[in-house]
């Protein structure tokens, strides 16, 4: 089961500039949280300082009620690129989590074995990364980060360098998986739809200097599935959050940037 | 990826045996050289001391055989010291280079500047300091292969990407176990280049390390076989010299594949 993370006005400033404006969230115990946003707003700072990798230059963070000032261990990191070690197999790629831990192995194993098998890669412990493509990598590693029952799981664009088809069945398999053993999550992306689907709650920030535009609740019922992309309630939430954008003039329509005259034109 | 290429098959024209073996080729383009050789003394014929018939070195090796191969296992043994010498002196050096700042900044400039030293201009100084044993001959060696094995070292453990360190750390591993499960394998490939490098070197500075005083070894065979113009056990002693050369490579590259057989310069479905 998860911990609750408290963020209490965090920010982070590099050589004098400021990268992350006071931030507080407070993520309950067991919760999906999403950070959506584009580049530059700091969400990827912001989760390197709940996993304790970076310091906050002013605030700080705790996790159930300890404050975080070393890098935590009872973590699960997906980053956006798989990091495999390329030296092992993919069950030892899962086990180093429990090597480094001083786990019993073979109790691990089998949970290793377990979870490879439910993100689809029975058959493939003793192959190595290169034999694997790159979602298998990326699945390899999420497995990786929840293979010892972390408390806190926290993704840095995991899919981004997927493609779309792959990135679908990722978001219902990793959604699969956290239902498992629903440790908190911290999920950053560049994807709304990716967020609405997965998430609890969502976190739009802004950027230069990096803050919190909104934070929206997703009442949509678990377990989701692909199809509920079509609903109005989905696309409602889609939406807001590229409204949110918009207002902050990150993506715009296109006839905002045609002059006012042309559109008289096209409209004789 | 892996299962793309089990899909489609490039050709379907059988390849004989004898040209699916490895060494089809190496061997092929050596008769061919030989071959040229032997074409040029029969066109030219130069004087036997200019460049002397094949059959005439042939017959020095055989004549010579136990001569060739005591000489050959002096230098053979003053490589492999050299070798395994300038990885003891090389790896420490680098672990340090790329751990600790300080350390880089005050010996890595010095390293760099002794190596614009021709480190050949110094065996006669080496000869002075430590005579005519083998000492001499092996610290040549060391002086002149220890530093592309550093660099390698420096470059392979540098390049662990950041987000391998952020995992290792979030494991909670201990600096030992970093260094262990992570740095090391990593920078695994990379060192293997230097020592394939480093080994090619020992015997330069096994052999100019007999140049310079000795009374065994290739390089002063040569130097003997020079004075006395027998250029045909010359020739004999510089095939055996190219041996040790490709055998103690192959060597390397044998331990490579066995230590990291999941790096594509290992792997054969990598490349062409």
């Amino acid at each position: 089961m998860g911990k609750p993370v408290r963020i209490e006005q965090v920010t982070k400033s590099y050589h004098g500039l400021e990268a992350l404006s006071p931030t507080s969230l407070f993520l309950e115990e067991g919760e999906f949280v999403s950070i959506v946003g584009p580049s530059g707003c700091g969400k990827s700072t912001l989760l390197r300082i709940v996993a304790g990798l970076d310091t906050p230059t002013t605030g700080r963070v705790s996790v159930a009620d300890r404050v975080v000032t070393q890098p935590e261990t009872d973590i699960g990191i997906v980053f956006q690129s798989p990091v495999l070690l390329d030296w092992r197999n993919v069950l030892d790629n899962v086990l180093i989590q429990a090597e480094a831990r001083k786990l019993p192995h073979d109790v691990y194993a089998a949970r290793a074995r377990d979870l490879l098998a439910a993100a689809g890669l029975k058959g493939f412990e003793n192959a190595y990364p290169h034999q694997l493509s790159g979602g298998m990598s990326q699945r390899v590693s999420v497995c990786r980060a929840l293979v010892h029952n972390p408390s806190l799981l926290l993704m840095d664009e995991p899919f981004g360098a997927l493609d779309a088809l792959t990135r679908d069945q990722m978001m219902v398999d990793l959604q699969k998986l956290w239902l498992r053993s629903r440790p908190t999550v911290v999920f950053v992306t560049h994807s709304v739809q990716e967020a609405v689907f997965l998430s609890d709650r969502i976190v739009v920030m802004a950027p230069r200097p990096g803050r919190v535009e909104a934070v929206l609740d997703v009442p949509l019922p678990r377990s989701r599935r692909l199809s509920m992309r079509g609903t109005a309630e989905f696309n409602a939430i889609v939406d807001e959050i590229l409204h949110h954008f918009q207002r902050m003039g990150v993506i715009r329509d296109e006839e905002d940037e045609i002059p006012e005259n042309t559109t008289v034109e096209m409209a004789l | 990826m892996g299962h793309a290429d089990t899909t489609i098959p490039i050709s379907v024209t059988p390849v004989p045996v004898w040209r699916r073996m490895r060494a089809f080729y190496p061997i092929v383009s050596l008769f061919v050289l030989l071959g040229m050789w032997q074409a040029t003394v029969m066109l030219f014929e130069p004087a036997p001391y200019l460049l002397p018939h094949p059959i005439a070195v042939a017959n020095v090796i055989v004549s010579q055989f136990p001569a060739l191969l005591y000489h050959t296992g002096i230098t053979a043994f003053e490589t492999s010291l050299a070798f395994t010498l300038s990885i003891a002196v090389a790896m420490p050096i680098a672990f340090l280079i790329a751990r600790f700042r300080w350390f880089e900044e005050t010996v890595y400039p010095l390293l760099v500047v002794s190596q614009a030293v021709p480190k050949v201009a110094l065996a006669p100084l080496i000869l002075v300091w430590l005579g005519f044993g083998l000492s001499t001959k092996v610290m040549i060696g060391i002086l002149v292969a220890f530093f592309p094995v550093v660099i390698s070292t420096v470059v392979g453990l540098k390049s662990v990407p950041k987000d391998m360190i952020f995992l290792g750390r979030s494991m909670g591993l201990s600096a030992r176990d970093m260094f262990r499960k992570i740095y090391f394998p990593f920078a695994l490939p990379s060192i293997f280049g230097g020592l394939k490098v480093c080994i090619t070197l020992a015997v330069v500075g096994a052999v100019v390390g007999e140049f310079v005083g000795a009374d065994k070894g290739l390089g002063y065979l040569i130097l003997l076989a020079s004075g006395q113009m027998q250029t045909a056990l010359m020739f004999a002693a510089l095939i055996f010299l190219v041996l040790i050369g490709v055998v103690s490579f192959a060597l390397v590259q044998w331990a490579e594949a066995r230590l990291m057989p999941w790096h594509s310069s290992v792997r054969q479905d990598a490349g062409h």
